[in-house]
Formats: structure tokens, C-alpha cells, sequence
């Protein structure tokens, strides 16, 4: 059903969005290479269903762990560098992955691999239980996202993202949350490119090619880095938009490009960050309905 | 309580501080004054752990803790004021003082909350104003308080005055000396020398990275050199 295909897609965007959102809205550090995590996590959960055999509910942890693997090691060497270096490095990390897909033999090379349908107490995966799976992820990592910000970690991503040395003075070791934001981020992307790969039934290197990771970021900063809400908002306009206006698909780099000029020069907060235009006029709707009541009452 | 030994430090392969000795005492208000690019700054960043330890002895209750870095040095009790506020500008009033209280008994913290709010009014009407839209002075209110969290038995405070309407710059010395005066031992560092001689017990004047002078407050307002290159007369 096209519905429930898009829906699907629009779950697997939200799922990157937000694992995005962990690093690069939370913990402050620029990654242009997401689509490499997702990749990792893609391959080696088909891997390990069509080589090894195991069954689709271990490799999808483990593809998360896989990522999660590649993405504290990218940890480790954030912490060395500035922050312009490290939006270089992602990008390279994300050429070096697919070129790795795309030749190693392993991998499938330039064929791809073919991914089994899941199956689970006896009930084979359709796109239904696909959709099913989509939903649970996205409420689990919903939930984690909107515990972040009043929690002690997120107060101390903050501090970090704000101000290092400041944060360091209070007592907090920035090298360690960057680190934990890379580890939880690329775990997510891994294990949504597990569930892309089964889903799909096939995969190929240009899956997770660089655009695929702009498009990610393009979502997270149009909804508004930071924000809890607003990767999810922006990952259902941008994977809904190509469905509703064809030209969108067919010029989708300018759009995505566009969009985050547009973005970062008028709305860096997103649509719905902190102070953006969208949540002023609705605290303002809010105030005055809540001064309509008192009249009325 | 604070001492420092023949402390030396660089940035990189340039010198910033040379054979440095002072002592704080517990209960005291110290001040260190310089001019601009003297290593005031720096001399912080180096008892806070910002900026390594190059050579010499750093202790805190006669604990070395130069090579401890600055995360773990701020469980030891001292709180740091940077220069220039550096609140967390997109946190709220409410969560830069959360984040202050890290590691902190949590049973203890509503007190010190309240505390806070007893000494800077100002901050608790504020709570959940992001620290970005605030004033100057109000920041620096913030950052006091935030260090206050800590509930620190050492406080440093770096150029306090900077930026600031003289009006809130009296206030902030104001509540320096009363929280001296309640127990907190404090060093500052300090280009309005007046106001800080006029504050402190104790004295040290640093010169290009050297500690070229020191004294009792009341001498050093006396010196002639003093007078000359950092009081305007």
C-alpha cells in the first residue's frame, strides 16, 4: 500500500533525524556523514541474516552496535579537533563507507545485497509490522528525547554545547558526553538502517551516499536542532514533500541546499525551536485563548 | 588553603607565567591585580585546570592537585567565576544554576536555590528566562550564582567589574565581602584595582607573567607604584 510505504519512509527519517538531533542539536558537534551509520548499520544487519543466519532481532541490535562502534571512535577524534575539522571528517567517513560497499566484494560491490524479509515467532514481516516496528522505535527514542533536556545528562550536553571550558570549571568532562552523544546517535542510525535493509529486501551503496545525509541534516535544522519536536516535524515535511510536489524529487540537492541557506540565515532555531517564529505565535494563540477563558469565566 | 609554588605556564611554546608563589588562606579575600595581559586570566585557568601546570606545586588543602584536571578539581570545593560570564546563554536562569549544582548532594540543592535567590532577587524572578536575553549585570549574577551551587569554600572570581555599570559592579563587591564575611574564602582577579584593593585583605600585583608586589591591601594602596601604574595617581 503507498500509504503505509510512506509512512514507513517518513518513520525511518524521523528515527535519523533525531539520532542527528542527539548529536549535532544536543552535544553541539557538526556531522555531515550521518548516512555512513546508517550504511553500517544496513550491511551488517544484512549480513548478518543472509550469511550468518541469525535471526532479524539480534542483528538489529547489533547493527546498532556496529554503528555505535564506528560512531565512538568518530567520538574519540571529535574530541581532538575544532568543530570545522570534524564537519570535514564526517564528510569523509561518509565517502569511505560507501566506497567500502561499493567495492569490497564482501559487501556485494556495485550488485548490493539482497536482505531477507524478518520473521518473528512465525510471522513474516510485511510492511504492516515494518510500520509496527517504526512506531515503537520512534515513541522509544521520542520518550529518550523529551526526558533529555530536564535530565542531568542534558543540562550537561548543554553546558558543553555552550560553553567547554565553562563547563569543564563546573565539573563536567566535555570529552565524555561528546563521546556518549556520538555512541547513542549512531547506535539509532544503525538501527534504523537495519530496519531500512529489511524493509527494502535490498541495498546498495548509494543508500547512504553523502545526500542522503544532508537530507537528514536538512530535516533536523528545518524542524529546528535542539528542539525536541522539531527534527520529527522536519523529517515529515521533507520526506512528504517529494510525494506531494513531483519537482521536488527531481531537484531534491537544490531544495535541501536551499532550504538550509534559507534556514540559517532566517531561522536558525527551525521551524519550531526555541524562539522561533512559529512557537512565539503560538504561545501567544495559547495566552490569549487562556485570557479568553478567564473572561469567559 | 590554596598554594601555589614556583608555578610556571605556557600556552603553547610562549611563556604566560613565570615562577609564581602565592598562598590564600582559608577565611581570606585576596586579590590579584594587572593590567591587561599580565596572566590574570590565565593564573585562574591554571588553578581551575584549564590551562596545565607547566612546572611547580599546586595545592589545595595541602592537597597537590595540579595534573588533576579541571572536572575533577571542581568536586575539591572551589568555584570559578569566569571572566566574561560565560553563562550557558541558551539554557534558562534556572538550568545555568542546575548545572551548577552537578555532583552535589541533591537533597542539598533546593537550599542553596534558595540561597541564590536570597542574595541576586533579581535571578529568581528569572527563572525561566533563557540567560542570552538577560542583561550584563544580570549574568553576572548568574555566574556568581551559578558557582555559588557549589556551596565552594574557595571562590575565584575573574574581572568582575568588566563590562559592568558601576552601579552593579558596587553591588557585586558588595556581595563579595559579605559572602566572605560568612566563611567563603575568595580570590579575585581584578583590573579595577581600586575597588579591589578596597575590598581585599591581601594583595599580589602581576606584571608580564611576574609577581612583582605584594602586601596587606592598605600597603599596596599606599605604594607609590601602586598608585602610580594601577590607582591613577
Amino acid at each position: 500500500m503507498y500509504e503505509q510505504v510512506v509512512a514507513i519512509n517518513v518513520g525511518l527519517a524521523m528515527l535519523l533525524a533525531m539520532s542527528l538531533n542527539i548529536i549535532t542539536g544536543f552535544a553541539g558537534q557538526p556531522t555531515l556523514g550521518h548516512a555512513a551509520f546508517y550504511g553500517i548499520g544496513a550491511y551488517t544487519s544484512a549480513l548478518l541474516t543472509a550469511k550468518a543466519g541469525w535471526p532479524f532481532f539480534l542483528a538489529l541490535p547489533a547493527a546498532g552496535a556496529m554503528a555505535a562502534l564506528v560512531g565512538v571512535l568518530l567520538g574519540l577524534f571529535s574530541v581532538r579537533v575544532r568543530e570545522d575539522f570534524l564537519a570535514v571528517t564526517t564528510i569523509g567517513i561518509n565517502f569511505v563507507v560507501v566506497a567500502i560497499f561499493q567495492y569490497v566484494q564482501l559487501f556485494g560491490a556495485s550488485l548490493g545485497l539482497a536482505v531477507p524479509k524478518p520473521e518473528f515467532l512465525g510471522v513474516r514481516f510485511g510492511n504492516t509490522e515494518i510500520l509496527g516496528l517504526l512506531i515503537l522505535l520512534n515513541a522509544l527514542v521520542y520518550l529518550f528525547m523529551r526526558h533529555l533536556p530536564n535530565s542531568w545528562l542534558g543540562l550537561a550536553l548543554g553546558g558543553v554545547r555552550n560553553d567547554e571550558e565553562a563547563a569543564a570549571s563546573l565539573g563536567y568532562n566535555a570529552d565524555h558526553y561528546k563521546v556518549f552523544a556520538f555512541t547513542i546517535g549512531t547506535f539509532i542510525a544503525g538501527m534504523t538502517g537495519s530496519v531500512y535493509a529489511h524493509f527494502m529486501g535490498f541495498i546498495s551503496s548509494t543508500d547512504f551516499a553523502f545526500p542522503v545525509s544532508i537530507g537528514v541534516l536538512s530535516m533536523a535544522v528545518l524542524g529546528g536542532l535542539g528542539s525536541v519536536t522539531g527534527p520529527l516535524i522536519g523529517a515529515l515535511i521533507l520526506t512528504l514533500a517529494p510525494e506531494v510536489f513531483r519537482f521536488v524529487s527531481d531537484y531534491r540537492m537544490l531544495v535541501y541546499g536551499g532550504l538550509l541557506v534559507l534556514m540559517m540565515r532566517f531561522q536558525p532555531q527551525g521551524l519550531v525551536g526555541d524562539d522561533s517564529y512559529l512557537q512565539r505565535l503560538w504561545t501567544k494563540i495559547r495566552g490569549r485563548r487562556e485570557e479568553g477563558k478567564a473572561n469567559a469565566g | 588553603m590554596l598554594e601555589l609554588r614556583n608555578i610556571n605556564a605556557h600556552y603553547g611554546h610562549s611563556q604566560v607565567l613565570y615562577d609564581i608563589s602565592l598562598d590564600v588562606k582559608q577565611g581570606e579575600f585576596v586579590t590579584i591585580i594587572g593590567a591587561n595581559g599580565a596572566g590574570k586570566s590565565t593564573l585562574m585557568k591554571v588553578i581551575m585546570g584549564l590551562v596545565p601546570v607547566s612546572s611547580g606545586t599546586l595545592l589545595f588543602k595541602g592537597q597537590e592537585i595540579g595534573s588533576a584536571k579541571a572536572w575533577d578539581r571542581a568536586g575539591l570545593k572551589i568555584a570559578y567565576v569566569p571572566e566574561g560570564r560565560r553563562v550557558f546563554g541558551e539554557l534558562t536562569v534556572a538550568e545555568n544554576l542546575k548545572i551548577g549544582g552537578w555532583n552535589e548532594p541533591p537533597a542539598e540543592l533546593p537550599r542553596r536555590l534558595e540561597k541564590v535567590m536570597a542574595i541576586f532577587p533579581r535571578l529568581g524572578e528569572r527563572l525561566n528566562q533563557a540567560a542570552r536575553t538577560m542583561s550584563g549585570g544580570e549574568q553576572q549574577m548568574l555566574a556568581i550564582g551559578r558557582a555559588l551551587m557549589r556551596d565552594p569554600e574557595l571562590l575565584l572570581v575573574d574581572e568582575i567589574s568588566m563590562g559592568l555599570m558601576p552601579i552593579l559592579v558596587n553591588r557585586c563587591f558588595e556581595v563579595m565581602k559579605q559572602l566572605n564575611e560568612q566563611g567563603t574564602t575568595i580570590l579575585l582577579v581584578e583590573q579595577n584595582a581600586r575597588k579591589a584593593l578596597g575590598a581585599a585583605g591581601r594583595g599580589y600585583v602581576l606584571e608580564t607573567g611576574h609577581i612583582v608586589l605584594a602586601g596587606s591591601a592598605r600597603d599596596l594602596q599606599n605604594d607609590e607604584a601602586v598608585k602610580r601604574a594601577y590607582l591613577g595617581g
